[in-house]
C-alpha cells in the first residue's frame, strides 16, 4: 500500500466563531475627530478607528433578521459569522451586496448599526468622519443611497469614499507618487487599475467578473461532476476551504496540464480528501475470542450428536421390547385356545398369523442391525436372492407362477442394475485415484511442466466462463449476432412445423406433428432458450476453485502477479488516475484469495468517502486567465493588463510595479511567478518587470485607508463630503482624491435614449 | 440611540442589474466616463484553447452529438456511458448547455 502522505481530513463546517467583544472606549477614541474607517466589501467587512493598527471588527457582511417567538417578541438581527450557528438564522440570511456594489441598504443599515454599537457609541449621533470603501466606479444610485443612509439616518459629519485596492497600494508603497498597476482581486470581481500622476485612474481601469466566489463555485461543480455517486453532499464552505488550501497557479498551464496525471507527478500532487464517514460494524473479537466461539460450537455439535445417539438407543430398546411381546404372543399361541389368542392378537393390533410373523421379523431385523452397528460388524451382503422362476420358460408355469415369475423378473432387473452401478462407481473411483496419483507424480518430478499445464487449464476455464457471460449478455442485446442467430432458429422451426427432426417418415395426411414423441426433440428448447447454463457455470467455478487452491499451495506468487498485472492495467488508464489518484485498484474478481481483516474493511469504507484533487488544483485558478473556461466572454487577466497599459499610452513603467492585493486570487500561491512569466511575454524586451503582493492582502486596504487619512491630513480634509455638500450638490456627490472614483455631474436625459 | 428616529427604512431595493440599467438610461453619459458598465473587460481577441470538459486536460476532439470536448479515446468511452442529463451538466460548466425556454 502506498503510504498516504497527502490525505487531508476535511472538517464538516467552519469552526465555531468567536463572538466579537464590544468596546467601551468610544468617548476617548472619538476625540479629535478620529475618523472611523470602514472597509466595506462583499466578503468581509472591517471597521475600526483610524489611529489603530488593526481593524477592531472583522466580520462577514451578511445579516439575518428573523422572528423567534420563543426567545423574544420582536425580530432579532444578527450580523456576521454567528449566523451560521443558528439554523433559523441561516435560512433568512441576506447580503448587503449584489456583485461588488451595495444594493440592499436594509442589510447595510444593520451592518452599520452593528459597527457603531460594537464600537461603543451611546450618544445621539455619530460625530466622527467616516471613511468608507466603495466599488470601482460604483453606480451613482448606490452611492447616493449610501450617502443618504449615512447623513440622514446616522447624522455623520462627513464621509470619504475610496477604492480599497488603491489604499492597499498606499499602505504597501507609502505614497501615491510611484506609478503602478494594481490588480485588486475581490470576491466577486477582479479589477486592473493603473496608478500614475499621483492618482488612481479609473477611466482606464477594467473589470473581469471573476472573483474568489467564482473559483469556489467552479470547484464545487467540478467535484460534483467528477464523483456523481459520492455519498455525501459537499458544502460551499468545504469548497472554499479546499480552494484556499490546495489550489495553486500553474506557471505554464499547458505543460503542467499534460504532465499532471503522469505517474511520477501524481504521487506528489494528488491530494486525497477524506470526508467523515460512518464506521462499519466490525467484528471486534480478538483471536482468542474467536477460538472460544468455535470451541463452543464444536461442543454443542457433540452434545447434539450424543442426544441423537441416545434417542436411537431408546428406539432400539423399544423395538426390542416389542419383539419380546410379539414372540411371547407367538409362543403363547400354543398354550392358549383359539379365542383368547385371537383377542390377544387384536389387542396387539395384528390381524393374523402372517402379519405377526412379519412384524416379528421386522423387529428382529432392526434390533439385530442396531446390535451389529454397536459391535462394528458390517451388515453382511445380502445373499443374492434366488430367482428360480426366471429361467423357466413361460409355458411350463401355472398362472400363479407366471405372476411370481414376472415379479421376480422385475426384481432381478433391479438387482442387476444396482450391481452394475456399484461396479461402475468403483471403477470410476479407481480411475480418479489413478489420475490424482499421476498428477502428484508429475508434480513431484516435472514441476514446471505441471505448473504450466495447471495455469493453462485455469486460463481455459476462465475464458470459457467469460465466453458464456458475453454470450448471455449478447442474447439480451437485440442487435447482437447471437441474438439474430437465435431468432433465425426460431423462425426455421416455425417454418418447418410438422417436420420431425429425427428424420422419421412423415405421416401422410396427419395434421398434428408428433413433436415431442422422441426425447431429443425437446433439445430444441435448449438452443432457443436464453436461460443460463447454470450447472455448467457451477462446474466451471468449482474447477476454478480447485486450480486456484493448488496454485496457491505450490506457486503462490503466480496468482499475486496476475492480480498485480490486472491492477496495473486499470491504474494506467487516464480516467482512473483522474478519479482515484494513486490508490490501489480494487479488483472485482481477484485471482488471489483475499482476507479482509478489520483494518481492510475500514479502509474500504473510508475509500468510498474520499475525493481526489489533482487536475482541479490548477484548473480552478486558471479561470482568471481564461474566463472562457467558465463560459464568461471576457478577456483574461493578461490580456486585460495589456489593454490597460496600452490605453494609458503605453506606460511600461506601470509594469515595473505590479501590485496584487485583495481576498480572491491574490492569495493563490504561484500567482506572482505566473504573472511575471506572462507579462514578460507581452512587454517589450528589456522592460523591467516586478510583481509583488500586498503584505496582508486582506487587511491592508483597511490599514491603508487608516494610514492615509491620518498622515495625509490635507488630502483627507479635501476629500470629505460634508453634510453641506450632500445637501447642496445632491446625494450622488463625490469629492475626488487620490484613491477615489471619478465624478462628473451628469445631466438627466431629456431626449429618449438611443435604442 | 444614534439613529435618527425619523429615517424611513425598509424601502424596496433594486438589484444590481436593474440599478445599472436604470442608471444607464436615465442620464446622458459622456463617452469616456468610467461608469460601472463601461469598465467591463471586453471579450477576448485571442483564439481560445479548448480543454476537456471531463478531465480538464487539453481537448483536441469534440463529440459531434453533444459538443462535449474530450481528451482521448478513453475519455470518449466514458462520455458514451454517461447518463442522459450528465453531458449537459458538463457543458454547463462553460455555459454551453442547451437551455429550453
Amino acid at each position: 500500500m502506498t503510504t498516504k502522505t497527502n490525505v487531508y481530513e476535511i472538517p464538516d463546517g467552519p469552526p465555531d466563531p468567536q463572538p466579537a467583544l464590544p468596546s467601551f472606549d468610544y468617548a476617548e477614541m472619538g476625540q479629535g475627530c478620529n475618523p472611523l474607517v470602514i472597509d466595506n466589501s462583499p466578503g468581509c467587512c472591517r471597521a475600526g478607528w483610524a489611529t489603530e493598527q488593526d481593524p477592531r471588527l472583522e466580520f462577514e457582511s451578511v445579516v439575518a433578521k428573523y422572528r423567534n417567538r420563543k426567545v423574544s417578541a420582536g425580530p432579532i438581527q444578527l450580523v456576521g459569522s454567528s449566523i451560521y450557528s443558528d439554523p433559523m438564522a441561516k435560512s433568512s440570511i441576506r447580503s448587503a451586496f449584489d456583485g461588488d456594489v451595495v444594493t440592499n441598504f436594509d442589510a447595510m443599515e444593520c451592518i452599520l448599526d452593528y459597527i457603531f454599537t460594537m464600537l461603543g457609541c451611546v450618544e445621539d449621533k455619530i460625530d466622527q468622519p467616516i471613511v468608507m470603501t466603495e466599488a470601482v466606479c460604483t453606480p451613482y444610485t448606490s452611492r447616493s443611497n449610501m450617502s443618504e443612509l449615512l447623513f440622514e439616518c446616522y447624522n455623520v459629519p462627513s464621509v470619504t469614499y475610496g477604492i480599497d485596492s488603491a489604499w492597499s497600494y498606499y499602505k504597501n508603497t507609502g505614497t501615491f507618487n510611484t506609478d503602478g498597476l494594481v490588480i485588486g482581486s475581490g470576491t466577486m470581481a477582479t479589477h486592473v487599475i493603473p496608478i500614475y500622476d499621483m492618482r488612481v485612474h479609473t477611466e482606464h481601469c477594467k473589470r473581469i467578473n471573476i472573483g474568489s466566489v467564482s473559483m469556489e463555485e467552479y470547484l464545487l461543480k467540478l467535484l460534483q461532476l467528477k464523483y456523481p455517486t459520492f455519498p455525501m453532499k459537499i458544502t460551499e464552505w468545504q469548497s472554499q476551504n479546499l480552494v484556499q488550501n490546495f489550489t495553486h497557479m500553474a506557471e505554464d498551464y499547458e505543460k503542467e496540464l499534460s504532465s499532471y496525471l503522469a505517474t511520477e507527478n501524481l504521487a506528489q500532487k494528488d491530494i486525497t480528501i477524506q470526508f467523515p464517514f460512518p464506521m462499519p460494524s466490525l467484528d471486534e473479537r480478538t483471536k482468542e475470542e474467536i477460538q472460544q466461539a468455535t470451541e463452543r460450537r464444536r461442543e454443542q455439535a457433540k452434545k447434539m450428536q450424543e442426544m441423537a445417539a441416545k434417542k436411537r438407543q431408546e428406539k432400539v430398546e423399544e423395538r426390542a421390547k416389542e419383539l419380546e411381546e410379539l414372540t411371547a404372543i407367538r409362543d403363547s399361541k400354543d398354550e392358549l385356545d383359539g379365542r383368547s389368542y385371537a383377542m390377544r392378537l387384536a389387542e396387539a393390533g395384528i390381524e393374523d398369523d402372517r402379519d405377526l410373523e412379519e412384524a416379528i421379523s421386522n423387529a428382529q431385523q432392526i434390533v439385530s442391525r442396531a446390535q451389529n452397528k454397536e459391535l462394528g460388524i458390517e451388515p453382511e451382503e445380502k445373499e443374492m436372492p434366488t430367482f428360480l422362476l426366471v429361467n423357466i420358460p413361460d409355458e411350463e408355469l401355472t398362472e400363479e407362477q407366471k405372476q411370481e415369475k414376472r415379479k421376480q423378473v422385475l426384481l432381478k432387473a433391479g438387482y442387476d442394475a444396482r450391481m452394475r452401478a456399484r461396479v461402475e462407481k468403483e471403477k470410476e473411483k479407481v480411475r480418479q485415484d489413478e489420475i490424482a496419483r499421476q498428477d502428484d507424480e508429475r508434480r513431484l518430478n516435472h514441476f514446471d511442466e505441471w505448473l504450466a499445464d495447471l495455469k493453462e487449464k485455469r486460463d481455459k476455464t476462465i475464458s470459457r466462463m467469460e465466453e458464456r457471460r458475453t454470450h448471455r449478455r449478447e442474447l439480451n442485446d437485440r442487435r447482437s449476432h447471437a441474438s439474430q442467430v437465435r431468432m433465425r432458429n426460431i423462425a426455421d422451426l416455425a417454418a418447418n412445423e410438422g417436420a420431425n427432426p429425427t428424420g422419421k417418415r412423415r405421416r401422410r395426411g396427419e395434421q398434428d406433428d408428433d413433436f415431442g414423441a422422441e426425447d431429443d426433440d425437446w433439445n430444441i428448447y435448449r438452443d432457443i432458450s436464453k436461460e443460463d447454463e447454470a450447472e455448467e457455470d457451477e462446474e466451471d467455478e468449482a474447477e476454478l476453485e480447485r486450480y486456484n487452491k493448488q496454485l496457491s499451495l505450490h506457486a503462490p506468487d503466480y496468482l499475486e502477479s496476475l492480480d498485480r498485472a490486472a491492477r496495473g492495467k486499470i491504474e494506467n488508464a487516464t480516467m482512473y488516475r483522474f478519479t482515484e489518484g494513486c490508490e490501489q485498484a480494487i479488483l472485482e474478481k481477484p485471482a488471489a484469495p483475499q482476507k479482509l481483516d478489520n483494518e481492510a474493511i475500514v479502509a474500504r469504507v473510508a475509500r468510498e468517502y474520499q475525493l481526489h484533487l489533482n487536475v482541479e488544483r490548477i484548473r480552478v485558478p486558471e479561470i482568471i486567465f481564461r474566463p472562457g473556461l467558465v463560459g464568461l466572454d471576457q478577456a483574461g487577466l493578461l490580456e486585460t493588463i495589456d489593454g490597460v497599459v496600452r490605453q494609458t499610452g503605453n506606460r511600461v513603467s506601470l509594469l515595473n510595479n505590479v501590485f496584487v492585493t485583495g481576498c480572491g486570487f491574490a492569495q493563490v500561491s504561484g500567482i506572482l511567478e505566473r504573472l511575471k512569466c506572462d507579462i514578460l511575454g507581452i512587454a517589450p524586451t528589456g522592460t523591467p518587470i516586478a510583481v509583488r503582493r500586498a503584505a496582508d492582502p486582506l487587511r491592508d486596504a483597511w490599514r491603508g485607508a487608516a494610514q492615509w487619512c491620518v498622515h495625509e491630513t490635507d488630502a483627507f480634509r479635501a476629500s470629505r463630503i460634508t453634510r453641506q455638500d450632500y445637501l447642496e450638490h445632491g446625494s450622488e456627490y463625490l469629492r475626488e482624491h487620490s484613491a477615489s472614483n471619478r465624478y462628473c455631474q451628469v445631466p438627466a436625459r431629456t431626449s429618449p435614449p438611443p435604442t | 440611540p444614534f439613529k435618527n428616529p425619523e429615517y424611513k427604512s425598509g424601502r424596496r431595493w433594486k438589484n444590481l442589474k436593474q440599478v445599472v440599467a436604470q442608471e444607464q438610461a436615465a442620464s446622458d453619459w459622456p463617452v469616456d466616463f468610467p461608469a460601472y458598465w463601461a469598465i467591463d473587460a471586453p471579450p477576448s481577441l485571442l483564439p481560445q484553447k479548448k480543454y476537456c470538459d471531463i478531465t480538464g486536460l487539453s481537448a483536441k476532439y469534440t463529440d459531434p452529438k453533444t459538443n462535449v470536448r474530450y481528451h482521448s479515446a478513453e475519455v470518449y468511452q466514458v462520455i458514451r456511458t454517461l447518463p442522459p442529463g450528465a453531458e449537459q451538466q458538463y457543458l454547463a460548466l462553460r455555459n454551453a448547455n442547451v437551455t429550453l425556454k
